[in-house]
């Protein structure tokens, strides 16, 4: 296990790679001082939109990009100028990258003899790690036999099966379908009960991010939003693109006048004649003619059609606002 | 439901129809509303 730390860094991409990396020669830092830390054995997962720069920031921590400023710790130690294969790390891709003519157990023990292990050792850690990953009836088969999901099993097993302090895993789930993704997030969900090794996850999809990890990143434009367990981030988003972005269908943001009406603080909203009470706890900051935006998730709007409903509406809650079909 | 520009989306427990025009009422709950300043996306108040 390891703790992971990462202070003020910062990656620009030079003129060549710009060309490659569209979003980074907009934006010229393809992320910017970011700072986070993993706790040992914790599952983080970065979540953000293509071209956030969670992709960069993974490659950086694994050392196959290098950092323009800043600092990156494994427990103690710096590990800026450390080759890859000196930082203790597991790397699992969304690209398998196993070896075709090898074995299953050939490509599982392939960086383990690579490292001088013993077959005695090698087997060992393959006999540990292959039933983690439900991989032990492949181990003879060669990877152009496997389907996605079986090749994708053991390009994780692959990755833990040295036992790293760190394991970084890169969208593994994109390239499978429903069914599978899910049976797979269970697996790695399990695997990473067993073996508690600090993991981060990198990927898009915020259902992946918010099922599997412990806390969550969320990154826009190479800069870090907001971290902290996916309920938290849910509940209290700290801004409106981490509000829009996180949550399935998507939260409501509706641009709002606050005025001051007959019986308290409205919202009120351009060209609707909707009309909507300022819950009491904000009404030490707002003022009147203030321009917000007020965010509200479709499972916390409640509609009723009011000749049939409204005494059930009105019996449950004392916010209730009038509006009118289309227009509201 | 339409609100001036935006679209108001929400999530019904039952399946319900509603006619164009037709009255309607809603309900937000209030400790499940957040507030943004327009400019920046930051949250006002915690």
């Amino acid at each position: 296990m390891a703790q992971l730390k990462l202070k003020g860094v910062y990656k620009r991409y030079d003129n060549a790679e710009r060309s490659f990396f569209r979003k980074a020669a907009q934006n010229d830092f393809a992320v910017k001082n970011l700072s986070f830390a993993c706790e040992d054995g914790e599952f983080v997962g970065i979540l953000g939109p293509s071209g956030c720069g969670k992709t960069t920031t993974l490659r950086m921590v694994a050392g196959l990009e290098e950092i323009t400023a800043g600092d990156i710790y494994i427990g103690e130690t710096r590990i800026n100028d450390l080759l890859p294969k000196d930082r203790n790390i597991g790397l699992a891709f969304e690209d398998y990258a196993l070896y075709p003519p090898l074995t299953v157990y050939e490509n599982l023990a392939f960086n383990m003899r690579a490292q001088k292990k013993s077959d005695a050792e090698v087997k060992k850690a393959i006999d540990y790690v292959a039933p983690l990953l439900k991989v032990e009836d492949l181990l003879g088969m060669k990877p152009p036999a496997l389907s996605g999901g079986q090749k994708q099993r053991v390009n994780i097993a692959r990755a833990i099966v040295r036992r790293p302090g760190l394991l970084l895993l890169d969208e593994p789930l994109s390239h499978l379908d429903g069914k599978m993704r899910q049976q797979l997030r269970h697996e790695i969900k399990r695997m990473h009960h067993e073996i508690k090794c600090t993991t981060i996850i990198v990927t898009h999809d915020q259902m992946e991010a918010m099922s599997l990890a412990d806390r969550i990143v969320i990154m826009k434009d190479g800069d870090l939003q907001q971290m902290g367990a996916p309920i938290e981030v849910y509940d209290n988003p700290v801004n409106a693109f981490v509000a829009g972005f996180i949550g399935e269908p998507p939260m409501n943001l509706l641009s709002s006048v606050i005025v001051r009406g007959d019986g308290g603080w409205l919202f009120t909203f351009p060209d609707s004649d909707l009309r909507v009470e300022v819950p009491q706890r904000y009404h030490d900051v707002v003022s009147d003619g203030m321009r917000v935006t007020l965010g509200v998730r479709p499972v916390d709007v409640m509609v009723a059609n009011i000749r049939q409903r409204a005494a059930r509406l009105l019996s449950r809650s004392t916010k209730i606002w009038e509006t009118r079909g289309e227009s509201a | 439901m339409r609100v001036g520009d935006s679209l108001l989306n929400m999530t019904t427990s039952e399946e319900v129809w509603y006619d164009r025009g037709q009255p309607v009422q809603l309900e937000f709950k209030a400790e499940k509303t957040h507030l943004f300043e327009p400019e920046s996306g930051n949250r006002i108040l915690k």
